[in-house]
């Protein structure tokens, strides 16, 4: 005797924890975002299997309805994952802006280095096609 | 020396005298971030050359479509050319971080576009003598620069802002005819924001955080075709609190200052 909604919230609590997990495979999420992404699918299968732990939980916590602690955990987790987002583009944003001005150090050095050699080179043949 | 042999590399080319001048390079770089600056950039370049000849012209090239890189080169100047928009503060931090490693100890900022009056040069680079940080300030003498009324006093109400902050009293915070002293290249070298206004408002701020002194020199600036955007109520509005924002973020970030100096975090 299973409530209608049992077989629906099973297939979505099993869908990810699939994706959590192929999500981590492929290495789309690493270090600590990606355990965290593990434990969510590994919960959601639970809470699917054995509605009446969230219940339980629910009681545990002091929560009046249980599916309030659901909405409130998964806003809590989507905060969370997107500050950490947010601080990962920082830090790539960082490093891309790092490299781009080594790279325009780089050129200014390199395209000296070929003013050099085709300057010494004038003698001898038409400079080549140096210009980008 | 006097035979280079049948080598592939030429290391040396004859001394002509210009290569004794590279190898030992002036101390003053003058860096000008520019974005499709093509119709002004060899005239600055040039008058920077003319009014302190023994400094070396780093044009940072913003990733311009029109050939802005290119006419500087023809004029003079050496060419770092960023991959892709950084704004001022990305070109300039390139600048203070070639300078860092090509042995620059001074470093001014001109822009290019040919507001920055260059026969002020020596007066900034004489003034670095007591402070790491000068600017070249429009409103400290007379001069025919027009802005609107709004949008003065919004500047206004920002040179005393900073000036608090600072600890000096100064009247064109958002100038970017600034000559940096050794410390102050050290420290921008690492710390250099790349927003919007980051690179005047918040250097300052930056600058202060790190124990560096600032000071300023009264300048003309030449008129400038395209102006600046939003002269406006509204406009000056949204300029106040972007620069606050700016200011608000120095105060708030954390900064590193150089090891080999003391400095005041």
């Amino acid at each position: 005797m299973r409530p209608d909604g049992y077989w629906l919230g099973l297939v979505g609590g099993v869908l990810v924890l699939g994706l959590s997990v192929e999500l981590v495979r492929r290495r789309y999420v690493r270090g600590r975002l990606a355990l965290a992404w593990v434990v969510l699918g590994f919960l959601s299968v639970v809470f699917a299997l054995f509605p009446q732990a969230l219940g339980w939980a629910a009681r545990t916590l002091n929560v009046q309805v249980p599916l309030n602690l659901v909405l409130f955990s998964g806003v809590l987790f989507l905060l969370v994952i997107s500050m950490q987002l947010a601080n990962e583009v920082g830090r790539l944003e960082s490093r891309t802006r790092r490299l781009a001005e080594e790279v325009a150090i780089l050129g200014s050095r390199l395209s000296a280095l070929g003013e050099t050699t085709a300057a010494a080179d004038e003698a001898e043949r038409p400079p080549s096609s140096r210009d980008q | 020396m006097t035979d280079a042999g049948a080598s592939a590399i030429v290391v040396a080319p004859h001394a002509d005298g210009r290569r004794v001048a590279e190898t030992a390079p002036p101390r003053v770089l003058v860096v000008v971030p520019a974005l499709n600056e093509a119709g002004s950039i060899a005239g600055v370049v040039a008058a920077v050359l003319r009014d302190l000849p023994t400094a070396r012209v780093l044009v940072v090239d913003d990733s311009s479509t029109d050939g802005t890189g290119r006419r500087a080169r023809l004029a003079g100047a050496t060419v770092a050319r960023l991959p892709y928009r950084l704004g001022v503060g990305g070109a300039m931090r390139t600048g203070y971080r070639y300078a860092v490693t090509h042995g620059y100890d001074v470093v001014v900022q001109v822009d290019g576009d040919g507001q920055h009056d260059t026969r002020h040069l020596p007066e900034l680079l004489a003034a670095l003598g007591a402070a790491d940080l000068v600017i070249g300030a429009r409103f400290a003498g007379t001069d025919p620069y027009a802005v609107g009324r709004a949008r003065r006093s919004v500047m206004r109400l920002l040179a005393v802002v900073l000036s608090r902050i600072v600890g000096t009293r100064l009247t064109d915070v958002t100038s970017g005819y600034r000559a940096l002293g050794p410390r102050a290249v050290r420290v921008f070298a690492e710390n250099y924001p790349a927003e919007y206004l980051g690179d005047t408002l918040e250097a300052l701020v930056i600058a202060r955080r790190c124990g560096l002194t600032v000071a300023q020199v009264p300048v003309r600036m030449n008129a400038r075709e395209h102006g600046r955007p939003s002269q406006g109520v509204i406009g000056s509005v949204l300029y106040l609190s972007r620069a606050l924002a700016a200011i608000l973020l120095g105060l708030v970030r954390r900064w590193s200052v150089p090891a080999t100096e003391e400095g005041a975090g």
